[in-house]
């Protein structure tokens, strides 16, 4: 599957933030299936809307963490990539 | 008919049970061997079982549990009925995890996950070598990382256990063997082999790690590795008795279970070779 050019998020997923640890586990609730992410990617998720594309989404992770942009675009490809992978992101554009 | 009276608690939940059934109260007895006796002008669960119109009834504080002619019957019907509504008393004091949990040198080891994983296997194991028993099935954590026992008998559901011979188990002189007997729901009797440990421990006691054991089949590498704590959040979350949803779940085992708690998985093929690695891991507390 091509990687969205402004993917959404899908539904059902419940976040756990365990204190002291730098890892939140996301439960899909549809599946039953659950993962853990680091800050940045679920920063990330929560960016995929469907109005974003991958240059807007790294812009705003570059602005927060003041990492050089294309370095965080390409890392944030990377990051979508996974997240394609793992079903949690989709495209709603026909 | 003598009516006969049993007290004891699991926790901080008070029970009792009174009985006028000679051979339900002989069940019972086999069933609650090895929870600490102690006598409560209240208990939090009331059990009676009693004679009416010829069948026997079993009730728990007023609610109506169960009606039948077979004491069997009303023996596992107690012992469903007391895990049940143990497990919903507890509040929020304390999580109820599946898994085994045994002893050495006041330091709890835990085995926890889903059914046929090889909990039991191990915490036998670990009984013959001379761990102190806390339960099989439910292991109680407090908010400050202690253990409390829930003793219930080891039941295997099978006449043979897949890792043990009863003569291993008897000649060991660490086990006593009791069973009781209930028709199914056709009506055909089985029995069920109960299995008690002579060194239970009574008190709660910290825990010193947590193992994820997954039973690979005879012959299989033993391997044990750590792993991270998250994976074994979420890995656990079902085995939380409390209906919870997952991520409170998640969020209850991460506040009980000890920041500085090892968790490791044991892929195992045989209890000797897996008690030989956690020894080798220095797993083993004191030794």
């Amino acid at each position: 599957m091509p990687l969205p050019e402004q993917p959404v998020k899908v539904s059902g997923l419940e976040y756990a933030e365990l204190e002291g640890l730098d890892e939140t586990i996301c439960l899909d609730t549809e599946d039953g299936s659950s993962f853990s992410l680091n800050a940045t990617a679920i920063a990330v998720l929560d960016l995929c809307d469907g109005k974003r594309s991958h240059e807007d989404i790294a812009a705003i992770i570059s602005d927060s963490s003041g990492a050089g942009k294309s370095q965080v675009l390409r890392d944030i490809r990377a990051i979508l990539e996974q997240f394609a992978e793992l079903g949690l992101i989709y495209s709603d554009q026909e | 008919m003598n009516s006969q009276q049993l007290s004891f608690r699991i926790g901080h939940i008070g029970i009792r049970v009174k009985c006028e059934d000679v051979a339900c109260l002989e069940a019972i007895h086999a069933l609650c061997a090895l929870y600490e006796p102690s006598e409560f002008a209240k208990p939090t669960l009331d059990f009676r079982i009693f004679s009416d119109a010829g069948k026997l009834v079993l009730i728990c504080n007023s609610d109506s549990i169960w009606k039948s002619d077979d004491a069997g019957e009303i023996a596992a019907a107690f012992e469903l009925s007391l895990y049940r509504k143990v497990a919903d008393s507890w509040g929020a004091q304390i999580l109820s995890l599946h898994a085994a949990a045994v002893a050495a040198c006041d330091r709890v080891i835990l085995f926890s996950g889903a059914s046929d994983s090889g909990k039991s296997s191990m915490a036998t194991k670990m009984l013959l070598e001379g761990f102190d028993y806390l339960s099989d099935e439910f292991a109680l954590l407090d908010n400050s990382g202690r253990v409390h026992p829930f003793p219930r008998p080891l039941q295997w559901g099978k006449q043979r256990h897949p890792a043990f011979t009863h003569k291993q188990m008897l000649a060991s002189n660490l086990f006593k063997k009791t069973s009781y007997s209930f028709p199914d729901h056709s009506g055909k009797i089985l029995t069920s082999l109960l299995w008690l440990p002579e060194r239970v421990e009574r008190k709660p006691l910290p825990a010193h790690a947590l193992i994820l054991p997954q039973f690979i089949g005879r012959g299989g590498k033993t391997l044990l590795e750590p792993i991270r704590r998250s994976q074994a959040l979420m890995e656990l979350a079902p085995e939380v008795h409390q209906q919870f949803p997952a991520t409170e779940s998640i969020r209850l085992l991460h506040e009980y279970l000890p920041d500085d708690l090892p968790i490791f998985r044991l892929r195992y093929g045989d209890s000797d070779s897996a008690w030989r690695i956690l020894k080798q891991e220095n797993l083993i507390p004191g030794r």
